[in-house]
């Protein structure tokens, strides 16, 4: 019997089909087509397959001298045993690529400018930034350079072999799900990524636009307001090289009043501003603020065990997954050290030893300077004026492309002998920057993990570049040590300064050099018996009055731990991890007391009594269960906001970004507090009353009370600090699902552990190392091990990290101590067989 | 009971084809059975569509079996804004509808050449 279906069934059911097949074989936009998405053998579902590290796996890697034991722990981390140096970069290579392929490949395409290749049209404008920025430009450079037969060299080539083996190796399962999602594959590793990387951070801790916005500050308030506002010195001095002093102290002055704006300058200044953002991406959500690290040391005489300990807690942009991953590299008689490493990079770069431990702050010196240059041609040029003569431009034409070849966009760009040049309107302006000079950043660290005392980890960093960092570290002697370590540039006396434009037509007025090593800010066992930083200004002024920088963070930080550690004459590594998420802001006290005095000094207002109440039984901290800090908070952003409205740009609205020129710091604050009748007090909206500070104080305290209330009700459980501000960790590609949102945390600004404004920068990784005979270290960081969401290792970290907990970190002398209930998985890495 | 037994090969077939071939199997699997049960049987459509949703659910459930399924369509489904289920939902279906629609498609060109 034979029914053939009708003719309509026959048409639909061939118009369906046509239509799965489409979807099956065609992607969608820049993402998957359905078939291989769905497929439930070698689909998208066997990224599930992947979740948890295998029981047993045998690997290979070419040009492997040996065998290679990596042994995982019960926290995931892989301890990597190895008979030779560049075998356990080979291996900590294949190890990183199989947690964080992805993560690897779009970093690296954010800085070589082709992200758009991966992700489609949405990223054009990121890969012209990252293009005009010049960073792989640099990178590339510096890697042809190198000596190729430097141990640096030779480490970023292994570990390049080891990321290619795995990815020739990996099976149609292995993909990450990012590129199933994105409906790509991974590209083959090259050595120079690594450079690459070590640019990106670069860019994410040494970067620095200051100049820009302090021409649009000056054109709004004059020369002499704009030195004062955004001062060489802190006001309140901390400095990271011990002063001598027992407490901070406050070199608060007088600001002299704002001047007249002047039009013209604030037009020109506006061009530089926006053809210069060119040079670097558009800046976070988070501002400085929560962009600040911290790291302290305390002598064995002020520790309750008799041996040093050391605290480094790096503050960046987070992500999921993190920029760190936890490893450990062993060679025997070379190399025992533990810590995080980039992910792309083959070396350690916070950590410890068997013998000394290390961390690092941004020192966030002035590494960067702009010059205003002469071209022959201002449409097209080709020369630039130097010392009266006519030098060639370098011309580079740089092309945006999407994943099939085709050209979305092209720039021409123009370098001179300091760095990249861009146009500002009527102008052109260079800049030269450390993070583009040629450099070996990684041989610094791979030394580093090798030494065997402070001593020898700072010599380590003799010859370190860029990003400068405070290099900190405690060794098993007893010894503690700190260093701003990296180029900084010896600028001449026709231009002393880099936070002010520099005319560029004279050679005169480049870098003549370095600092020598023994001018950097340094400390060693120092008699008060602890070190600390917190990105604030290093050395006093008084002891070294050279220009090294004005862009400090606030001192607030480096003054509660001083406080703290001042306090404790026998501190414990517990007391140590406390510390890091220590609730409270040395800021509090200053601005508290100012807001109680304002409102109590004037005539009975019911709001402002009730705010004023409830601001005088707060404890001062930001728990995630306080209901009063968020009144503080928002009363302070009120003053700020309504203090520096002469820095407001004109004709700028409420949606401007940014609306002000800038804004000073929370010292420069503190400061006017003591001049009761300052002009800057005067709130210009309103024309018919000049306030004084009190009346800014009481407006500004009623104004948030009154926002607080609009937005969360009558105080009590809605006020919750952790309901309102929270951790936001956003995944790589900015996938809601993929990311960890909502993270309630005991950070506020300005404390040990800030958090700013949109949650989406703070404490990278927390360690505390304790160097007694046998180390013992404690450490986490946001996320987890894994880049696969599927599996527990992907965020399994955030619960202890959100706690201020830390986990206890193993340091196994052998791999044979790994075993039972402490080994999850173990990875046999052998050199090819010849066929 | 022939017909549990035509459904359980049929069901075998599928997912060895997925698993051997991809995919793209599916219709080519089902079109083939059509084309020989053309001149035999009614309903091998939703005979083929049945099992090629069952085949996908058993590849589905041994993939479970090696990890976190679970998870991922908890993840998945907050990429595609879609509830977890409805992330199952689709993977199973989307062979169901490959395979009635060239199931329906194969019998109509065999039935019509058988008739010619």
């Amino acid at each position: 019997m034979t029914a053939r279906p009708s003719p309509i069934t026959t048409f639909l059911a061939a118009v369906v089909l046509a239509g799965a097949m489409y979807v099956g074989f065609v992607p969608i936009k820049s993402g998957p087509a359905l078939g291989p998405f769905l497929d439930p053998a070698h689909g998208v579902w066997a990224v599930a397959t992947r979740a948890d590290l295998p029981k047993n796996q045998d690997a290979t890697i070419p040009g492997l001298t040996g065998s290679v034991d990596v042994r995982y722990d019960d926290r995931g981390v892989p301890h990597v045993f190895a008979t030779n140096l560049l075998d356990a970069y080979r291996a900590i290579g294949w190890v990183h690529a199989r947690d964080r392929l992805f993560e690897m490949e779009i970093q690296t395409r954010a800085v070589a400018g082709t992200l758009t290749e991966l992700v489609g049209k949405r990223a054009v404008a990121l890969d012209r930034e990252s293009l005009a920025m010049g960073l792989a430009w640099g990178a590339e450079r510096s890697y042809r350079l190198a000596d190729s037969t430097a141990p640096s060299s030779r480490a970023v080539r292994a570990y390049s072999d080891g990321v290619n083996a795995y990815i020739d190796q990996m099976s149609a399962s292995d993909l990450p799900l990012e590129y199933r999602l994105l409906n790509a594959k991974p590209m083959h590793w090259k050595p120079q990524y690594s450079a690459y990387l070590l640019s990106r951070m670069g860019l994410v801790l040494a970067y620095s636009d200051g100049e820009l916005r302090r021409a649009r500050v000056e054109a709004l308030i004059g020369k002499l307001a704009t030195d004062a506002l955004f001062p060489q010195n802190a006001p309140i001095q901390e400095p990271i090289q011990p002063n001598g002093q027992h407490s901070p102290r406050f070199d608060f002055a007088k600001l002299p009043p704002p001047q007249r704006a002047d039009s013209m300058k604030l037009a020109m200044a506006t061009d530089l501003d926006r053809a210069t953002a060119r040079f670097a991406f558009t800046p976070g959500g988070d501002g400085d603020e929560a962009l600040g690290s911290n790291n302290w040391a305390v002598s064995p005489k002020r520790t309750a065990a008799g041996h040093a300990i050391l605290e480094g807690d790096p503050h960046l942009s987070l992500s999921m997954p993190s920029v760190w991953y936890e490893e450990h590299l062993v060679v025997p008689d070379t190399l025992d050290a533990y810590g995080v490493g980039f992910v792309g990079a083959p070396f350690i770069a916070i950590g410890f030893n068997r013998d000394v431990a290390w961390t690092e702050t941004n020192t966030a010196a002035d590494v960067a300077d702009y010059y205003l240059e002469t071209v022959d041609n201002d449409a097209r040029p080709a020369k630039y004026k130097l010392d009266g003569a006519w030098k060639p431009l370098e011309v580079r034409v740089e092309s945006v492309r999407d994943r099939a070849g085709t050209v979305l966009a092209t720039d021409t760009l123009y370098h001179t002998h300091r760095g990249p040049m861009l146009r500002a309107g009527k102008q052109w302006v260079s800049r030269r920057w450390t993070v583009l000079e040629p450099n070996d950043v990684s041989g610094a660290f791979i030394r580093a993990s090798m030494s065997r005392s402070s001593a020898e980890l700072l010599k380590a960093f003799d010859t370190y570049e860029a990003p400068a960092q405070n290099v900190l570290t405690a060794d098993r002697g007893g010894h503690i040590a700190i260093r701003s370590t990296g180029h900084f540039p010896v600028r001449p006396k026709s231009a002393p300064r880099g936070d002010v434009l520099i005319d560029g037509s004279s050679s005169a007025n480049d870098w003549q050099g370095w600092w020598p090593t023994s001018d950097y800010p340094q400390a060693v066992d120092p008699a008060q018996g602890y070190l600390a930083s917190a990105n604030q200004q290093p050395k006093d002024p008084k002891a070294d009055p050279r220009y090294f920088g004005w862009d400090w963070q606030d001192s607030w930080r480096a003054m509660r731990i001083n406080k703290l550690l001042r306090a404790d004459s026998a501190v414990t590594p517990d007391a140590m991890r406390r510390f890091q998420t220590d609730p409270i802001s040395e800021r509090t006290n200053i601005f508290l007391s100012a807001f109680l005095a304002a409102a109590s000094a004037a005539p009975a207002d019911t709001a402002l009594a009730h705010a004023a109440t409830l601001l005088r039984n707060w404890d001062q901290r930001f728990d995630v269960d306080n209901n009063i800090a968020i009144l503080y908070v928002t009363a302070l952003d009120e003053l700020t906001r309504r203090t520096w409205d002469e820095l407001l740009i004109p004709g700028a609205t409420a949606s401007d970004r940014p609306r002000g020129a800038a804004t000073p710091g929370s010292m420069m604050l503190a400061d006017l507090l003591s001049d009761p009748k300052s002009p800057w007090w005067d709130d210009r909206s309103t024309k018919d009353i000049v306030e004084d500070r009190d009346m800014i104080l009481r407006a500004s305290l009623l104004a948030g009370y009154s926002r607080v209330t609009k937005l969360y009700g009558t105080p009590g459980d809605n006020w919750r600090w952790g309901r309102i501000r929270y951790a936001n960790i956003n995944h790589l590609l900015r996938l809601p699902a993929l990311g960890r949102l909502n993270i309630p945390m005991p950070s506020g600004p300005g404390t040990l552990s800030p958090s700013g404004g949109d949650g989406t920068s703070g404490s990278s990784w927390r360690m505390v190392v304790e160097m007694g005979a046998d180390v013992r270290a404690w450490g986490t960081y946001p996320g987890g091990q894994s880049g696969n969401p599927a599996s527990k290792r992907y965020d399994d970290r955030l619960p202890k990290w959100s706690s201020g907990t830390l986990d206890t970190l193993r340091f196994p002398h052998k791999a044979a101590e790994l075993s039972g209930g402490t080994l999850t998985s173990t990875l046999t890495i052998s050199p090819e067989r010849k066929p | 009971m022939m017909l549990l037994v035509r459904i359980a090969l049929l069901t075998a077939a599928f997912a060895v084809a997925t698993y051997v071939l991809g995919w793209w199997a599916v219709p080519l699997v089902a079109a083939i059975y059509a084309g020989i049960t053309a001149n035999q049987q009614r309903g091998s459509a939703i005979i083929s569509a049945i099992a090629a949703m069952i085949s996908w659910g058993v590849l589905l459930a041994i993939t479970a079996a090696q990890g976190p399924v679970g998870i991922l369509a908890g993840e998945l489904g907050g990429v595609l804004s879609l509830k977890p289920i409805g992330v199952y939902a689709v993977t199973i279906a989307f062979p169901g509808l490959l395979a009635i629609s060239a199931a329906i498609v194969a019998r109509a060109l065999v039935a019509g050449k058988t008739k010619a």
